[in-house]
């Protein structure tokens, strides 16, 4: 026999019900995302508040970065290496967080940024949250060796997958950004066979602005030749000009 | 089950219970850490407190990891806080078991004796004693079971949410999960389509929305707040997605995080066909520790006539919890069939409760047909038993000590070539 028909208090409950756990849904997302965006920050000014910024060596890139409060920024970097070696202790010194309840967080970006060098300072970057993706930007010709590196095609958009594990990172060869202020680093490896223009350009006509521009020197990178130093350092000069001349938004 | 009946079962539940605790806890305190413990104490502190993904079983979701570092803060991040909640899933499951097989066949039997070949068994005490979330399976998944079951019968909403909850919780944790919840989606809106019949109303549209909100939103709600240190570290839900897909992609071609890994059973049509193992390589004070899971054969090698005799009463019967059991059966374990990448022996929990509870039924049903029921029943978990006593010293890593198990334990030992791994 049918089971008697439910009673309008117990439809209307019911509903009322459906309808709310959908909601909970609903402001779990909407509240999750307000969470993330809240958790990003530009980078500081400086006190002289300039946006372009010259650093010897990737291991003061980070500590400049950590110094300004960056933190959850799309990060842009234009050079022919990825940076992204971890330091041969890395292992140990997650192993290390279990020990250090509730400080693990500043005890892991002590520790990476403490060893960041120029083979794994943009690795640093990550485990200090200065960033939660990289964009990597490669001179011309770069793009497909990386991707015969990797056994992986370039999309339709010109974008090649580099994700390591869950951290997302994908290279290109033009320098595109996005509506979101980025943090964007150029390592002087990129003069040693990019165009200078290809990224000044962008830079100076971004519609929104980068929230810092960091011109590393390499200065402790055995793979960056002196020339390429000096044509880094030129074109901080130039794009500090350049952004100087326009008004800031 | 008659009211003055329910006493006299939740006493021997209680003594199945009992014994699963002490198999499980036997020997644990002061047990060398395993890598994989000590990986998932690293991973609960860097997840919680960082928001970062790893060092172990990154590409699995990450509620665990928020409920280890809870039970570390209680019990330390020794032996016992890292393996607690293995240890307290892993005993609740057998309970759990009882009350679910009972609620699917109406045969208090059956219930106990699935219950106690879950206590005894070799695979599901290695995994109640290791921090490694496998054995949270099968208490998540029951769990969720029994509460739904139980809002089915009675219509109690509460009963309906805690179901929610749990398989979103079990999700959270693992994706496993997400078969069984499966299942009770697909049961109710079969329930909704299917017209209404003299036996069977026919659920109105209230109820059927109350239900898929319970097992469709808030198991989502579950696992989308679980990842709050995850987006703590400035992403967005367009980012989730992508970390979604991401895990997805993992999950797909997952092979190990040891090359040793891939010498061991890693093929799950195996599981019911043959004896399979899995082991685990721990240096502790007193020398080398193995914990070896065996499977026995006893049960698990009548899993599948069991099941094909639970079928084809499904068949006959068209009702009741036969159908129910094959669907759950099916829905959790042929998509580790038909997957290509490895899928090593500790993943079998997902399904083991089912495949235990088909054993038993099938077991107690088919002595009821022979004179002497008793007779057959005491043999066959006789024989169970006889055979999952030297398989014990192996799963709780007590192999090497045990005179005729360390020549089998040796068998086992990684290749010079990965020893130092």
């Amino acid at each position: 026999m049918p089971a008697p028909a439910q009673t309008l208090p117990s439809r209307t409950r019911n509903f009322c019900l459906a309808a709310g756990l959908v909601l909970s849904l609903v402001a779990a997302a909407v509240g999750l995302g307000a969470y993330g965006r809240h958790s990003r920050h530009g980078c500081a000014p400086a006190d002289g508040g300039g946006a372009v910024e010259v650093v010897r060596t990737g291991h003061d890139a980070v500590a400049l970065w950590r110094a300004r409060g960056c933190a959850g920024q799309p990060l842009v970097h234009a050079g022919r290496f990825l940076h992204f070696v971890p330091p041969e202790d890395a292992d140990a010194v997650l192993r290390d967080l279990v020990g250090r309840r509730g400080a693990g967080a500043r005890y892991v970006c002590d520790r990476m940024a403490a060893e960041a060098d120029w083979r794994g300072y943009l690795f640093a970057a990550v485990e200090c949250d200065v960033a939660r993706s990289i964009e990597y930007v490669l001179p011309q010709g770069e793009l497909r060796a990386r991707a015969e590196d990797v056994g992986e095609a370039v999309d339709g958009d010109g974008f090649l997958a580099l994700p390591t594990e869950s951290f997302p990172r994908r290279a290109t060869e033009a320098l595109r950004l996005g509506d979101e202020p980025a943090l964007v680093a150029v390592h002087a490896s990129w003069f040693e066979r990019g165009n200078p223009a290809a990224l000044l350009e962008p830079l100076a006509a971004a519609r929104v602005r980068p929230t810092l521009v960091t011109v590393v020197l390499a200065e402790d990178s055995p793979d960056v030749a002196p020339a390429a130093r000096e044509a880094a350092a030129a074109f901080a000069t130039t794009l500090a000009s350049r952004l100087a001349r326009r008004p800031a938004p | 089950m008659s009211a003055a009946g329910a006493p006299r079962f939740a006493a021997r539940v209680g003594a199945i219970t009992a014994l699963a605790l002490a198999l499980r806890l036997w020997g644990l305190p002061g047990q060398a850490l395993f890598a994989d413990d000590l990986g998932v104490g690293v991973s609960a502190s860097n997840f919680v407190e960082r928001g970062h993904l790893g060092p172990t079983m990154w590409h699995h979701p990450h509620l665990s990891d928020a409920l280890v570092y809870a039970a570390t803060a209680l019990a330390g991040t020794g032996k016992l806080g890292l393996v607690l909640l293995s240890l307290l899933f892993g005993v609740a499951a057998v309970p759990l078991l009882a009350v679910f097989t009972r609620a699917v066949t109406g045969e208090a039997a059956a219930a106990l004796l699935a219950a106690f070949l879950l206590a005894i068994d070799p695979v599901h005490v290695d995994y109640s004693r290791q921090a490694v979330k496998e054995g949270w399976i099968p208490f998540f998944v029951l769990a969720g079971l029994v509460l739904f079951l139980r809002h089915r019968r009675t219509g109690a909403l509460g009963s309906l949410l805690g179901a929610g909850l749990l398989f979103g919780a079990g999700a959270a944790c693992k994706w496993t999960v997400g078969f069984a919840l499966a299942v009770c989606v697909g049961w109710v809106v079969l329930d909704a389509l299917r017209p209404a019949a003299p036996e069977r109303a026919r659920p109105d549209a209230s109820t059927t929305a109350v239900r898929l909100a319970a097992l469709g939103a808030l198991p989502l709600t579950v696992y989308l707040l679980s990842f709050a240190p995850w987006f703590g570290r400035g992403y967005g839900l367009a980012e989730f997605a992508w970390l979604q897909a991401t895990l997805a992609r993992e999950q797909a071609v997952h092979a190990g995080f040891n090359p040793y890994g891939m010498l061991l059973d890693s093929n799950a049509w195996v599981w019911f066909l043959r004896p399979a193992f899995y082991a685990d390589f721990a240096i502790g004070a007193g020398g080398p520790v193995v914990l070896m899971a065996v499977s026995n054969p006893v049960t698990w090698l009548a899993t599948l006539p069991a099941m094909g005799w639970v079928a084809a009463r499904a068949w006959r019967e068209r009702a009741g919890g036969a159908p129910l059991l094959v669907a759950l059966f099916l829905a959790v374990y042929l998509p580790f069939v038909v997957v290509s990448r490895p899928v090593w022996l500790h993943t079998a929990l997902g399904v083991l409760p089912f495949a235990l509870a088909a054993v038993a039924w099938a077991a107690i049903s088919l002595a009821a047909r022979l004179p002497h029921p008793r007779r057959w029943l005491a043999a066959y978990v006789a024989t169970a038993t006889l055979v999952a006593v030297p398989l014990y010293p192996l799963a709780v890593g007590y192999g090497l000590e045990t005179p005729g198990l360390r020549e089998l334990v040796e068998r086992v030992r990684p290749p010079p070539e990965l020893e130092k791994r």
